[in-house]
Parts: C-alpha cells; sequence; structure tokens
C-alpha cells in the first residue's frame, strides 16, 4: 500500500490522503472516509487512518479520507452552509474527482455521527454510492429501546433523586456541546450539525437509500443509553424495507469515539470482514 | 506534502510566509500526544497560518505513527520522533531557504523540541506552550488519571505487557521506558537558543522550569489565562481553540 495528498477542486481545495494498492486497483470501487465535527481527517483516535489502510491492504480498495471545508487542513468555503449540506456537497465533488483520475464509478461512504449524517444524505442524491457504513448514525428510541431504559434506571435508587428534581424543574432543554465540555463557548468550536431532524425524515431518506440499491452496514456504540439492542435500528425505522440490504452491529462496550482498543480492533474487523461478504473486491470486471 | 524516509514517510504541511519579511525565518510545530494530538490540531493549523501572515515560513507534521504519517503508534519510541523532528527541520530549510528556524511545542511536543534544542546549535527560538516538564511525571499524571478511575476504564488502563492506554492511543511499554528519561532540564537546549515557556495555568511544574531556566540569557515567561484541558474526550465534536495564548504566542514573535 501506498499513500499520497490529493487536493481537490479549485480554487478552495478539499486536503485527502489517498490509500492505494500496490498493484493497481482492479475494481472500480472506492472508500470515502469522512470527518466528524470538526475533528480532522485522520478520525477519532485515528480510526479513519486504520479503516482506510485495512481496506487497502486487506481488500485492495483505494481509500480516501479528506477534510470538508473548514475542516482540518481544508481551507473554509460556504460561509451560510450547515454542516451537512456543504458536505454533502464537497463528497460528490470528490467523487467527481475519483472518477476522472481514475474512473472510480462505485463508492462506500463511510462515517461516524455526523460523518454517518453526511454519508447518508449522499446515498440518497447520489446513485454511484453503492455502500454506506455508519457509525452512531440517527436513530431514535423505541418503545423496546425505553423501557429497557426505563426499567433498569428506575432500579437505581441512586438515581431517583436527580430524575425527581430535573422533572421539577422541567428542564429538558439539551446543554450546548461546550456546556458538557465545560469550556466557555468563545473557546470551543462546534460546527453548525443544523436542527435535528425527524424520525419520519430520516425514515425516508433511509428508503431513498435502500431504493437506490444501496446496502447498509450499521454500527451503534455504547455510548447513547437509549440506544440498547441490536436491532433497535430496524425496529426505530419499521416502514423502510431494508430487505437483506441490512446489517447491524451493537457495540455496547464502545464509548462513541471508540477509544478502547478492543472496540477500536472490533470495528476495523467488522468493517473489513463486511466489505469481504460483499464480495468487492472478488468481482473487478463489476466492482 | 510527504517526507522523510521513503518507506515510511511523514505528513508535513507547509505554509509559506504571506507577509514580506527581510529574514527569512521558519518554525516547525511539534504537536503534542494521542487525544491532546486530536484536539489542538486545529488550534495549531490556525496558529500557523497567523505565524505564515506575520511573515513565518511554517511546517506542521504528524510524527511517525500518528496522524496520516506511516506506522502504528505502537511500533516507535520518543527518539524516533526525535529524529521526524530533525527531518522537518531540513525539510523547512530545504523548502524555505531559512536564514533563521525555531520550534514551538505544545505538551509532549515542547518537551521532544527542547530535545532536539539540546542537540543543535542553529535553534534560535524555542516557544515552549505548557510544556510537559518530565516525562516521568508525564506517566505518572496519566497512572494518576487510571487510578482514580474517573475515566473510561475500558480505554485507560495499564495492560498485563506494560503498554499504557490512554484515550484511545497506546503508550507502549519501550516508549514509556524512553520517555522517563527524558525532561526540559538536562541536557539543556543550546546556549544560543532563546526560550520561551508560555502556560495557561499555574503549576508547580512549570514553577519548576521557570526557576532552572530563569538566569538563562534569552528566557522569557508568559503567563496567560486560557483554557487547557486537552486530554478531555469530546463526545459532541467541538474543538479547543484557547485563542488568548495563541495570540500571545503569536505577538511575542
Amino acid at each position: 500500500m501506498r499513500e499520497r495528498i490529493i487536493r481537490i477542486g479549485q480554487p478552495v481545495s478539499l486536503v485527502g490522503v489517498m490509500s492505494e494498492p500496490d498493484q493497481p486497483a482492479q475494481g472500480r470501487t472506492a472508500m470515502l472516509l469522512m470527518n466528524s465535527g470538526v475533528m480532522h481527517r485522520v478520525g477519532a483516535c485515528r480510526l479513519s487512518v486504520l479503516i482506510a489502510r485495512a481496506v487497502c491492504e486487506q481488500l485492495g480498495i483505494p481509500a480516501v479520507r479528506f477534510d470538508f471545508s473548514g475542516v482540518g487542513d481544508s481551507e473554509p468555503r460556504h460561509q451560510a452552509d450547515d454542516f451537512e449540506s456543504a458536505g454533502e456537497q464537497e463528497v460528490r465533488e470528490v467523487m467527481d474527482y475519483l472518477s476522472e483520475t481514475r474512473g472510480i464509478t462505485r463508492f462506500i461512504l463511510y462515517g461516524l455521527c455526523s460523518g454517518a449524517h453526511v454519508a447518508c444524505r449522499v446515498g440518497v442524491v447520489d446513485p454511484r454510492v453503492k455502500y454506506l457504513i455508519q457509525i452512531d448514525g440517527h436513530c431514535y428510541a423505541t418503545w423496546k429501546s425505553n423501557l429497557r431504559h426505563y426499567a433498569k434506571r428506575s432500579l437505581s435508587p441512586s438515581r431517583w433523586p436527580r430524575a425527581a428534581a430535573r422533572l421539577l424543574r422541567g428542564d429538558r432543554r439539551p446543554r450546548t456541546g461546550a456546556e458538557v465540555a465545560g469550556v466557555e463557548s468563545r473557546f470551543f468550536e462546534v460546527p453548525n450539525f443544523g436542527d435535528t431532524p425527524r424520525r419520519e425524515d430520516i425514515a425516508k431518506r433511509l428508503q431513498g437509500v435502500v431504493s437506490n440499491g444501496v446496502t447498509l452496514y450499521c454500527i451503534y456504540t455504547g455510548d447513547d443509553p437509549t440506544y440498547n439492542y441490536k436491532n433497535q435500528f430496524r425496529d426505530c425505522y419499521h416502514e423502510v424495507d431494508f430487505g437483506a440490504r441490512l446489517t447491524l452491529s451493537h457495540l455496547p462496550g464502545s464509548s462513541h469515539i471508540v477509544p478502547e482498543p478492543d472496540s477500536q480492533v472490533a470495528v476495523v474487523t467488522g468493517i473489513v470482514d463486511w466489505l469481504r461478504s460483499q464480495k468487492i473486491s472478488e468481482h473487478p470486471e463489476t466492482a | 506534502m510527504l517526507f522523510g524516509e521513503a518507506h515510511q514517510p511523514l505528513l508535513g504541511v507547509y505554509h509559506p510566509a504571506e507577509a514580506q519579511s527581510d529574514l527569512r525565518r521558519g518554525i516547525v510545530f511539534c504537536y503534542p500526544f494521542g487525544q491532546e494530538y486530536m484536539r489542538s490540531h486545529r488550534a495549531l493549523r490556525l496558529l500557523a497560518d497567523t505565524l505564515a501572515r506575520r511573515g513565518y515560513h511554517v511546517f506542521r507534521f504528524d510524527y511517525r505513527g500518528t496522524g496520516d504519517s506511516a506506522g502504528k503508534l505502537e511500533g516507535f519510541s520518543p527518539n524516533d520522533w526525535l529524529d521526524d523532528i530533525e527531518a522537518a527541520l531540513q525539510e523547512l530549510r530545504d523548502i524555505a531557504g531559512l536564514q533563521s528556524i525555531g520550534m514551538l511545542g505544545l505538551r509532549l511536543g515542547a518537551l521532544l523540541a527542547k530535545e532536539v534544542a539540546a542537540r543543535r546549535s542553529d535553534i534560535e527560538q524555542l516557544l515552549l506552550w505548557d510544556p510537559i516538564v518530565s516525562g516521568a511525571d508525564y506517566l505518572a499524571e496519566l497512572q494518576r488519571e487510571i487510578d482514580s478511575k474517573t475515566g473510561n476504564p475500558k480505554s485507560n488502563f495499564l495492560a498485563g505487557n506494560g503498554d499504557l492506554h490512554f484515550n484511545g492511543f497506546c503508550l507502549s511499554h519501550s516508549f514509556q521506558a524512553t520517555l522517563r528519561k527524558l525532561d526540559v532540564f538536562e541536557p539543556p537546549p543550546a546556549p544560543s537558543t532563546r526560550v520561551a515557556q508560555f502556560v495557561s495555568h499555574d503549576s508547580a511544574e512549570f514553577a519548576r522550569m521557570q526557576a532552572a531556566y530563569r538566569d538563562r540569557d534569552g528566557y522569557t515567561y508568559h503567563r496567560v489565562a486560557a483554557p487547557h484541558d486537552w486530554n478531555y474526550v469530546d463526545h459532541v465534536g467541538g474543538i479547543l481553540l484557547p485563542q488568548p495564548i495563541m495570540t500571545a504566542i503569536a505577538n511575542s514573535l
């Protein structure tokens, strides 16, 4: 495997690193890995680097990790757009670049959190996307997850006073990122993720993705206690006809940014094994 | 750009000087370790932009086994990273044809930058931002965090083979052994190197360094209150931008 730096677009370029197999890729498929929040392209805990290199070395699939404009080493471009809509345009720009320069026509999109949201948006609008891999993409509580979550909490008396206090205050306002981090907001930069979408809108988006023939691999970490069983994603979007196009993985022992060494291995291995099962590299004439 | 040895290339980013200057001055940035690297990347990139606008040629790079550079973290030691800093200094000299060169290091990067400045006589300026004063103390600090059990025990632990895992990154047993021998006191930077210490808060370690360097020619100490919890694991995709100390560093040049 070798890596090279790529700069895409003018006059303000997007900066990325492309992992390419030693032998020229036989297929026409490449993987794109996108930013999570304002973390630069190496990914939380360097996970994007580990994934890109594993996919390239073990499956012979080129992989590009790149920075959206205004993130990492890419200069700002779209001042007015929110993170996801700007990201959607830029993913397609990178796909155009790889189509023109490498003859790549099919894409695997990978993202964690906001990167997963962007990947899903692109999967609806661009038929070149064939596979989506997301970690902690949009998902909502179901009756079953609520039951499991609140049953567990109700059995823990130490939580009762805080829960009662919250109820009495009527305090349902979500805390800002700066509040969670305990940093004054003027010293803390969080991208504009836009409004949280409605479940029904994400369901429509996922139906669009599946209708486009995209196959999904969705991983959920244990960071959100209201995601608490493997098939919650399928239950949450019960109206979407995933058929055999969905594989779910639940890693309850993993945090959102996957800092645990065991979880990192599980994520990287899981992605490589899942892609291998899709037989992308075995059919270069169609891949 | 990729530079260094062909079989283990390092990723570097060059910020050419935008302002005209009679002197061709350059600064190599030395990143901190692990989660601190992730969390400070943007601040250091913006600081590099600022310095470039003020007429400095700036070079940022990832050590071997980190960021976009080649290899896995577990395979390298601080000595490899010292060699990487030397390679980055040479790269910037080659690109920009410099008359003077300096280094800026944050946390572990500051300790490594000092180490390189002690090996060479051509480092004009050394800017040490919240420096790790002693490798042994740094490791003890991480171990205390692990022992306090305030963090995630699945990501922060000392493995049976001696590897120390902290917030998603691994300091191998051999990495720790080398790091434990490094401190900002011995050997000191070459006498011709001007040292500036920037601290965002008070600590006994910073004071110990200040006391040791106080009588050194050209040494300056700057206390600029600013956020400094570089090792905090962020779950909302946010980045720390401690503007006051970034501004102070830029204004000191």
